[in-house]
């Protein structure tokens, strides 16, 4: 009880540099899960479009996820330094398999005699996805994107490791120092931030699907 | 209308589904495709909006090659219903029947009042508008597939079993409803089925498919009197002649000119009405009232219009072969009279003359 105490008066204490590493790991995390969704979902719509082009580039993007996340930092730091781009260029190639695949699984998924019918009434293939794949495969993107948020708000912890900063700073920097208050600190403000943006994603998946009630 | 020229559809797996067709289908009737799964019915249609291409041939709609016409303008200006029935789960009911108005750029509120007016059309209730399909039954849930074919107006319509997966019941209902909605609408439909009673009930001509190709096409009638060979028979079923009982209408048969009296008939009426029953063979004559309402029989050999023998079963125009034949053995009389949806005399069904008259019928679908 009183170890928990002690972490709560360390995060009172040393708040300014909490609150700055807190934005940094936000920032971070949003900055790539930004780049994730607009790379990721049109990739994932392109494949659904070519079957051809799936497999070999869900596969590409599944190798990709399964590099250990510090040798994939380690990789990066040769090519492009360190700092926040080998960071946000990692967690960007990190998060792509979960979206790219439910994008994918999203679309293909949708029932077939809904797609003939739509294309039967004389759909152009853009009125098609936008009428109705794209909404009818919703609820499986925004489960990928969840997946690569709470995903993502994890793995750029390790970003401090390559001095990108965020929450990942109060991590080691307790290790390095044997301030275990600190180290707790910062993986409950990590895991608090997790939950949260999983929450509120869930939350306006819930608006949204009240809407097209699918 | 549509007319299909040496049409052949080979799969990229060397799969022949349709082998050289050709077909005339004329403007406004109800046309069939039937035949056992994997004969190429589906395919034949699929090719008439062009989601399937044929590898050889052409297709004329209203003359025109469709092969040169954009496909998206021609999918456009044809109704479609499938079997899966394929409404769109996040859209509303309106916006489902809107929806080929929407992707033309035409505006919510004409869209809307076209949403309105078909509803109504299809015997449901406009407040089912704002509800999901999934809110409907199988049943509303494929007039509103109707009703979404028929938003732009199209002059042809394509039906690829669109009443299949839905109850028999449900089904009788709504195969009744298209023929109505038909007699209004005259559109031309092609639609494919493998329910024989299905198309011999709703079609004008039916082509009887086999394995890629069409073995006979006719009148179902024609089909099932005049089967072109074994295949054709063994599909319109053992019991083929039966079915077509089954759906003629007694209507066909009538004799309308046939003997009747009334309480002020003269004596030299009586007389014509006497020799006529004689010439059909008849031992009663009906009485009616002014009202055309039958009053009851009286013999030929002893006429007396006040003590008449009772009136007991009549039959009703609309019934089928089958029925009146039913209520012919249950009475036992050879002849019985038909009355209207208004209880007025109409004429009578008499079994000889039915006999002679399907003869002649027969040579004529022959």
């Amino acid at each position: 009880m009183s170890f928990i105490l002690s972490v709560f008066r360390l995060m009172v204490e040393r708040k300014t540099l909490i609150y700055e590493t807190l934005l940094q790991h936000i920032s971070i995390s949003l900055t790539a899960v930004l780049f994730i969704a607009l790379v990721g979902i049109p990739l994932g719509i392109l494949i659904s479009r070519h079957p051809k082009m799936a497999t070999p580039i869900i596969y590409i993007t599944g190798v990709l996820y399964t590099i250990p996340v510090l040798a994939l930092f380690g990789f990066m730091i040769p090519i492009l330094g360190i700092g926040s781009r080998p960071t946000l260029f990692a967690l960007f190639i990190y998060g792509l398999l979960p979206l790219v695949r439910n994008t994918h699984v999203g679309i293909t998924g949708v029932d077939r005699s809904i797609i003939e019918a739509a294309r039967g009434m004389g759909s152009t293939p853009s009125q098609l996805l936008w009428n109705i794949e794209l909404p009818l495969a919703l609820p499986v993107i925004i489960a990928g994107l969840r997946t690569v948020v709470v995903m993502t708000i994890s793995v750029a912890t390790i970003a401090a490791f390559i001095g990108a900063g965020g929450l990942g700073v109060l991590i080691f920097r307790g290790i390095t120092t044997y301030n275990t208050q600190l180290t707790v600190a910062g993986s409950i403000l990590v895991a608090v931030l997790a939950v949260g943006a999983d929450g509120i994603l869930g939350f306006i998946e819930k608006k949204l699907l009240q809407k097209i009630k699918v | 209308m549509i007319q299909l020229k040496n049409i052949t559809k080979i799969y990229p797996n060397h799969k022949t589904a349709v082998a050289g067709i050709n077909l005339e289908i004329q403007s406004g009737e109800i046309f069939s495709l039937i035949g056992p799964s994997g004969c190429g019915k589906t395919t034949i249609l699929k090719m008439i909006n062009r989601l399937i291409e044929p590898t050889t041939g052409q297709i004329f709609l209203q003359g025109q090659n469709i092969a040169i016409l954009n496909p998206i303008e021609l999918r456009r200006n044809i109704g479609y219903v499938i079997q899966q029935i394929g409404l769109f789960p996040h859209l509303t009911i309106e916006e489902n029947i809107g929806y080929v108005l929407k992707i033309r750029g035409v505006r919510k509120e004409n869209w809307a009042h076209r949403a309105e007016e078909l509803i109504l059309l299809v015997g449901l209730d406009k407040s089912h508008l704002k509800r999901y399909p999934r809110e409907l039954s199988g049943g509303q849930q494929q007039r509103i597939g109707v009703a979404r074919a028929l938003a732009a107006d199209p002059p042809l319509i394509l039906m690829d079993e669109p009443f299949g997966a839905i109850d028999e019941i449900t089904r009788e209902q709504l195969q009744n409803e298209l023929l109505q909605l038909q007699k209004r609408l005259k559109k031309t439909i092609v639609f494919v089925t493998h329910d024989l009673r299905e198309a011999v009930k709703l079609s004008d001509q039916i082509a009887i498919m086999q394995s890629g190709n069409i073995v006979q096409v006719g009148t179902p009638n024609q089909l099932l009197f005049f089967p072109a060979n074994p295949f054709v028979e063994e599909f319109m079923g053992s019991n083929g002649f039966f079915n077509s009982l089954r759906l003629l209408s007694i209507e066909e048969a009538l004799i309308k000119e046939a003997p009747f009296l009334t309480r002020e008939s003269t004596s030299h009426e009586i007389k014509t009405a006497i020799q006529n029953a004689q010439d059909l063979g008849w031992s009663l004559i009906p009485v009616l009232d002014g009202e055309k309402n039958i009053l009851g029989y009286t013999p030929v050999t002893s006429i007396d219009l006040h003590q008449l023998q009772p009136a007991g079963e009549v039959l009703l125009i609309s019934m089928s072969f089958e029925q009146a034949l039913k209520k012919m053995f249950l009475s036992g009389n050879q002849f019985l009279p038909v009355i209207d949806s208004q209880n007025h005399f109409v004429g009578f069904f008499d079994f000889t003359h039915t006999c002679k008259k399907m003869k002649n019928a027969c040579q004529s679908w022959q």
